[in-house]
């Protein structure tokens, strides 16, 4: 068992990393949602392993060495050899829209990335079959292996371009074809395949073959600009940071139509082949004096000096347009380090200091006070058209974020926040709103003397105060607004005559908007506008979400099916593919079915079986989901929380796998008590989290990685265990449905992979543990009711 | 086999013109007209200008479809709509000088080229300014001049210009353009996705002075190709 444990381990280890290592290299070549959704369909691998599994089940067992050895070289090769032909299909996603002729492509990329996991599952799914009796030691192998493949594909990040590693991932799964190369009988027949797979791994590492680069990415884009040229490239798990020069790359967002000076030269800054920004030399902001003519001037110009904090540094532009307006001392908060290495050059240091962190925590910890608190422009400006941002949560901006920032101002100072207006609107108008409520909760009655707005043609900034704007402020905006030709969205005191007069809407909705929004009257308005503009909270931060249903179809009358797309591109992606998974983990899930009828079992058993492991695969990525959620804001990145979460969930559920065995002796009461300590715990952690996390997010990383470790260990050694007492009281029974099993966990998990940000987005996490709670109480209800016989 | 050559040679050709020529026109009464763009002069043009003749090869079919249409390098030749709007809310006039920013397929260039004689046109990338070129010289519009340079400075030896219609979305107005604008001119910028139906941004120089509107395009009628 030894060397069997060593290939189940070493096989999900890379599986998983397979899986990230995949990830980042589409989101580098193609879009962030399309990698999510082609590797989403790719994952339903490891459903239909246990489907074919089934098929083919006997075939397999009778040879189980042998299949075990060729699958591990299949998968080990597929690795390498998916790439290889993925390299030589030019697929760009956005062309399906209007071509759809092109789906053979999309097929053949989704099944070029499933075959590895295919091979891989059907390794971990062969063992369940054969070895039935250990099911807790074979899950145990396959959490533990899973944890480690997780953590260690970040760290390999770091050291490696993300394209080197599928080759570095299939040489680690060729070391389990060696193992289980040993394990034959008459190993001279097994030897070919064994070289080949060697080969293979050996000219993918010399001759490596990438996926083409979509066109229609930024990068590829620039890179078709007069001399352009890539100057720096730089990798992390966070992403790949591209530095291009060229000539005539310029960048001012929102610059006013009134200045008539130059706009420098600037390096661009892409993130994934994504646009990031311009990056200002220092001698061009001594020649120029563009910056003060961009509405993100306007919290300088009205704080004239003191300290300034920039929320998501970037390039660099929101500190150079501080620089550029007053006498400021500038601190940047940056998450990510290699942004601040190939910015930081620039800046006087006397005047600006760039800390490495996450908004949020920096300013829980720091007991500074700030003149301006600004948060820079988001997104790329095609990109916020484009609504690429819509899946992801972003906590800087929910209304608890925005009171956090107002409680860092001193009480003359100014928040502020730039956005892109785009049409129909909606950005800024729920930025107002968020605004509003943050002073609100606040403590401030007023929040009409507290806030200001105005717009360029094409970008709006939102300024608010503690204490009430004075006069004094009215009339510099009102100045400023007039030397740019630049509208004011509101001010206190504002009059119709003064709004709508240079950048002309048909209906100026951002005045309209923000009385409506400051009056009583404000809920029936989020409820009457065609958007989602209600404030974004800690429970649904979503900001970039504004696609409502109920407007749906009149957003296609007056737009069409693409453009109300092209509006929420993620959130329509996450919906076609989680359609694109439930219609074929049903068929696939059915196939077994058909086969199922020439067996006896009682149709309450294939039920059971249905709805227990269902139960479990959904309710097990939920939780997840939720953990990963929760601990984003105390671990103060996705990134992390990822890493720490599945590492530590994946772990301890191994562990908790290996005891289960212990609890065979009375099954009943103890696994009907497992499921509902878990119950429990589930809602009790989504309750109890948040709480403590306010209370600890002061520490060092180091004692929070240790927390999140502890407070995840005892649920997750739960959850290690319904799943393989449920498999072992199958194969107790009804041995051939454990690769039905195994495929229906597979599929609901990543059915509900797909599911738990749709059901945040639309009713925030608190319904997602809920209806966690609910399917490990279905769980807890089939126990009962078949009494663990299925 | 002299009939064959004939056929082969005259009939198929005029056939396949025949097609385009209706592809053109339910282009412009579907798409177009019934939409809400009027002026004649535009809607004359986009029934002249052979679309197929500028998307690549590869992509013919989809020439008259009511979509933009990749035609490499990134770039795409936008809806036949929007290239119609822009020209509408431009208010061409023959006699007037326009100057494109982003040359791409050259069919905004043509459009123009029907109904105006000075029409510039600037593109950045090589390839494709240098293919436009040859295509536009090949349909005729040999008054339409080409050159390949940053449309950041737009065209000072030729301007001011009464029009310029700039063909891809732009973070900023470079300001060396609002310059060249002639006092009363307009300026056309599509602001979004090049795969959406993009909002349009009319900017007008007025007294020295300049101001914006932003026109969002509406579909009041679903396209349904060949019903009337």
């Amino acid at each position: 068992m030894k060397r069997h444990g060593a290939v189940i381990f070493l096989v999900s280890v890379t599986l998983i990393a397979y899986q990230l290592a995949l990830m980042r290299i589409l989101s580098v070549v193609q879009f962030h949602h399309f990698a999510y959704m082609i590797i989403s369909i790719a994952l339903l691998g490891f459903g239909a392993s246990g489907t074919f599994l089934y098929l083919i089940k006997n075939k397999f067992l009778n040879n189980f060495e042998a299949s075990i050895f060729f699958s591990c070289v299949a998968c080990s090769s597929a690795m390498i050899l998916s790439v290889f032909v993925l390299h030589f299909i030019h697929f760009d996603p956005f062309l399906l829209i209007w071509d759809i002729t092109k789906i053979w492509k999309l097929a053949l990329f989704y099944l070029m990335i499933m075959l590895p996991f295919f091979f891989g599952a059907l390794i971990i799914c062969s063992f369940f079959i054969k070895y039935s009796e250990q099911i807790n030691i074979i899950y145990f192998f396959n959490l533990t292996g899973s944890a480690l493949g997780g953590v260690g594909v970040l760290g390999l990040l770091f050291y490696f371009e993300p394209y080197r590693l599928p080759e570095i991932i299939a040489g680690i799964t060729f070391v389990a074809s060696v193992i289980s190369f040993s394990i034959l009988k008459r190993k001279k027949l097994f030897l070919i395949p064994l070289v080949l797979n060697i080969i293979i791994i050996f000219l993918g590492w010399v001759l490596p073959f990438e996926i083409q680069t979509s066109e229609y990415k930024s990068l590829s884009k620039a890179m078709h600009l007069m001399d352009a040229k890539i100057v720096e490239e730089k990798f992390s798990p966070f992403g790949q940071l591209t530095t291009v020069a060229s000539p005539i790359l310029r960048y001012a967002p929102g610059l006013s139509l009134n200045y008539t000076g130059e706009i420098p030269v600037q390096n661009g800054l892409f993130s994934d082949g994504e646009w990031v920004g311009g990056i200002i030399q220092p001698d061009s902001v001594i020649s120029t004096d563009f910056l003060q003519h961009t509405t993100s001037s306007l919290p300088y110009l009205l704080a004239e000096r003191g300290t300034a904090l920039v929320i998501g540094v970037g390039t660099g532009t929101e500190i150079w347009t501080a620089l550029q307006n007053g006498n400021f001392n500038v601190d940047g908060v940056e998450l990510n380090s290699q942004i601040k290495e190939i910015i930081n050059v620039n800046f006087p240091k006397d005047k600006v200091e760039i800390i490495i962190g996450e908004g949020r925590g920096y300013l829980s910890q720091t007991k500074n006070s700030y003149d301006v608190i600004a948060i820079p422009i988001l997104e790329g400006f095609s990109s916020s058209a484009a609504g690429i941002q819509s899946v992801f949560e972003n906590y800087l901006l929910t209304v608890e974020s925005l009171e956090l920032m107002l409680s860092k101002m001193t009480d003359d100072g100014f928040l502020a926040i730039s956005v892109w207006t785009n049409y129909p609107p909606r950005h800024s108008i729920k930025m107002f709103a968020a605004l509003v409520e943050s002073l609100e909760k606040s403590g401030i009655v007023n929040p009409s003397s507290h806030i200001a707005g105005i717009r360029s043609w094409s970008t709006a900034t939102l300024v608010v105060k503690k204490t009430p704007f004075t006069a004094y402020d009215i009339e510099n905006i009102r100045t400023f607004c007039e030397a740019n030709t630049f509208d004011p969205i509101y001010y206190p005191t504002i009059t119709d005559g003064e709004i709508n007069k240079n950048n002309l809407l048909e209906e100026d909705l951002y005045y309209k908007s923000a009385i409506k929004i400051l009056s009583p009257q404000r809920n029936k308005y989020f409820d009457e506008y065609n958007f989602n503009i209600e404030p974004p909270n800690d429970d649904r931060p979503y900001f970039s979400h504004f696609i409502k249903f109920k407007s749906l179809t009149y957003l296609r009358e007056i737009l069409g099916n693409e453009s109300v797309a092209f509006m929420e591109l993620g959130f329509f992606i996450l919906l076609i593919t989680l359609f694109q998974i439930m219609l074929i983990s049903f068929i696939l899930i059915i196939i077994p079915l058909i086969f199922l009828r020439k067996e006896k079992y009682p149709s309450s058993s294939k039920f059971a079986t249905l709805i227990y492991f269902g139960s479990l695969g959904s309710g097990f990525l939920l939780i997840e989901i939720m953990l990963i959620q929760k601990f984003i804001l105390f671990l103060a990145h996705p990134i992390y929380s990822v890493s720490v979460v599945i590492t530590s969930l994946l772990l301890f559920s191994g562990i908790g796998s290996y005891y289960s065995k212990k609890f065979l002796n009375n099954i009943n009461k103890k696994l009907q008590f497992i499921l509902i300590l878990i119950i429990i715990a589930s809602a009790g952690y989504s309750i109890l989290i948040p709480g403590m996390f306010n209370h600890l997010v002061h520490l060092p990383v180091i004692i929070k990685y240790l927390i999140a470790f502890l407070i995840i260990a005892p649920i997750a050694f739960l959850m290690g265990m319904p799943f393989p007492i449920g498999m072992s009281l199958l194969a107790q029974r009804f041995s051939n449905l454990i690769p039905w099993a195994w495929g229906i966990n597979g599929y609901l998990s990543v059915v509900s992979a797909i599911a738990a940000p749709v059901l945040a987005m639309e009713f925030g996490f608190r319904v997602v543990i809920v209806a966690a709670s609910i399917l490990y109480l279905v769980a807890l209800l089939i126990s009962y009711k078949e009494r663990f016989t299925f | 086999m002299i009939k064959l050559t004939l056929i082969f040679f005259f009939i198929l050709p005029l056939l396949s013109q025949d097609k385009y020529t209706k592809l053109r026109n339910d282009m412009v009464k579907f798409q177009i007209e019934d939409r809400g763009v009027k002026d004649k002069k535009v809607l004359d043009a986009m029934r002249a200008v052979l679309r197929h003749e500028l998307v690549p090869a590869s992509h013919i079919s989809q020439a008259y479809n009511d979509h933009p249409v990749p035609i490499g390098y990134g770039q795409t030749i936008s809806q036949p709509y929007i290239v119609a709007l822009m020209s509408e809310l431009a208010a061409i006039k023959p006699g007037m000088k326009a100057l494109e920013i982003g040359t791409g397929s050259g069919y905004q260039a043509a459009v123009l080229a029907e109904i105006i004689d000075s029409v510039y046109t600037i593109e950045i990338i090589k390839e494709l300014g240098l293919s436009a070129a040859d295509k536009l010289k090949k349909l005729g519009y040999t008054k339409v001049q080409v050159k390949i340079a940053d449309g950041y400075y737009g065209w000072k030896e030729a301007a001011p210009f009464d029009v310029i219609i700039v063909t891809a979305a732009a973070e900023h107005i470079p300001p060396p353009l609002i310059e060249q604008l002639k006092e009363g001119g307009k300026m056309v910028i599509p602001v979004g996705h090049p795969f959406q139906v993009q909002n349009l941004m009319l900017v007008e120089k007025k007294e020295g002075k300049i101001k914006t509107k932003n026109i969002l395009p509406v579909r009041f009628v679903p396209f349904k190709q060949g019903k009337e």
